[in-house]
């Protein structure tokens, strides 16, 4: 017998298939569809019981239990490989996932868990869920711990410009030169990286150069121009 | 993902009530911060006073909500709670007429499933005459606005915005922006051109205030 806890998620994709593990194994009976019963209203799924002639050969349980407990799916969520519970410092008691599906934990009862909290590392799953300003915190979260683990120390000015950088369209976009690829000064876009590609791209499309930026004006060497 | 706390367990709902229950408290909490004004009684509404107002299984025709701006304007807005798993067009043209008689030029309606493409059409139709928003069950069951990521917004006025623009020296393009499907965007009901002054803790100011365009 599995139980289920019914916290009132619909798409309960377990229990009702009732694949329940379809042994080889000589004197099992195999499972059938209609030897997995369901009751709903108690949340409970029931397997009936096996018949074992113990005759044929000894039978150990704990292995078929196991194997019928792998191919079993009891509840799944979309997205979500996996979850384990884990003790954060700082944090407490976490529910700590694999996969990301905000709409999935929203299901959760706001009285065991505490949704003002919910963090990933995922920024685009956070900018969908809860919008542009919950994503630009995570941003500077994400870099400063990458810089974190070799010991650097930025100034935390450095890394809220460029989270704000990358969410200046309300969009998330990378701070590097595919991300300012639509800018429109091509000597600013040139001075940063791939010359070449960008000053024959801007060739190509016959793109005019208006010098409004600080970048262009060091380009021709006009220090001190521009909107600076 | 996120963080678990232990207290005592609320009054049993049916999973389908509970989370009625929930996206109500959602949308009160949204028509509140909209500048709406909401009797005090679906503002302090708890799992057992949902329960002896609406029943065990709400009826949700009964649920209609309807609310009027603070700001004395007269603007009302009604929120719907259609009984389909995907609206049609059918029942949007029932509301628009509930509308069109309690003078309502804005609604909220809460999906349970989704929307058929046709009914988003007419939607779209009838954005002219009044604006229809749509929001998911599932999108509703908890407050975004109440993260901890997500600072204060605040949506400025058509005589703010113009202040602000005038004040920085700035076009409408300058500023950051906002998209319209944006969760909080949505939240806020944001029209394009609208500004929303952002006011963000800083860890090197204190308070750090910002303005997004909806675009």
């Amino acid at each position: 017998m599995a139980t289920y806890d019914d916290d009132g998620s619909e798409n309960e994709e377990g229990a009702d298939g009732g694949s329940a593990d379809e042994s080889n194994d000589d004197g099992v009976k195999e499972f059938e569809d209609s030897q997995v019963t369901i009751d709903r209203r108690r949340g409970v799924l029931i397997l009936s019981a096996i018949e074992v002639d113990v005759s044929t050969r000894p039978l150990l349980m704990v292995g078929l239990a196991e194997r019928a407990a792998e191919s079993v799916v009891i509840r799944s969520r979309p997205s979500i490989e996996r979850g384990m519970v884990v003790e954060q410092e700082g944090r407490g008691k976490c529910l700590q996932t694999e996969g990301v599906n905000f709409e999935e934990l929203w299901k959760m009862s706001p009285v065991k868990v505490d949704h003002t909290r919910i963090t990933s590392n995922d920024i685009w799953a956070i900018r969908c869920a809860y919008g542009v300003e919950a994503a630009r915190l995570p941003i500077v979260n994400e870099i400063r711990g990458v810089f974190g683990v070799y010991g650097i120390s930025v100034d935390a000015r450095h890394l809220t410009l460029i989270a704000d950088y990358m969410t200046f369209d309300g969009d998330y976009k990378p701070m590097n030169r595919r991300g300012m690829i639509d800018g429109s000064s091509a000597f600013l876009k040139t001075s940063f990286e791939t010359t070449a590609t960008f000053m024959t791209d801007a060739a190509v499309r016959c793109e005019k150069e208006s010098l409004m930026s600080p970048s262009a004006n060091i380009v021709l060497g006009n220090p001190g121009d521009g909107t600076l | 993902m996120s963080a678990m706390v232990d207290t005592p367990p609320e009054v049993q709902l049916s999973p389908s009530t509970s989370k009625l229950f929930r996206c109500y408290k959602v949308i009160t909490n949204m028509l509140q911060k909209r500048k709406y004004a909401v009797l005090p009684s679906a503002v302090s509404m708890t799992p057992a006073s949902f329960v002896s107002q609406f029943g065990a299984s709400p009826d949700r025709s009964s649920m209609t909500i309807m609310v009027e701006k603070l700001d004395g304007s007269g603007q009302k807005l009604m929120v719907f709670f259609p009984e389909e798993e995907k609206v049609g067009v059918k029942p949007i043209k029932l509301y628009t007429d509930y509308m069109k008689q309690s003078e309502a030029k804005n609604a909220i309606m809460v999906l349970r499933q989704g929307i058929t493409p046709f009914a988003k059409q007419a939607v779209a139709e009838l954005s002219s005459e009044c604006t229809i928003e749509h929001f998911r069950e599932a999108e509703l069951l908890i407050d975004i606005t109440e993260h901890q990521l997500v600072p204060e917004h605040q949506v400025l006025t058509t005589g703010e915005k113009k202040d602000l623009l005038k004040r920085y020296r700035l076009k409408e393009g300058q500023l950051p922006r906002i998209q319209q499907t944006d969760p909080v965007a949505r939240y806020y009901g944001m029209k394009r051109g609208e500004v929303v002054k952002i006011i963000r803790p800083s860890e090197t100011a204190g308070r750090y205030v910002t303005y997004r365009v909806c675009m």
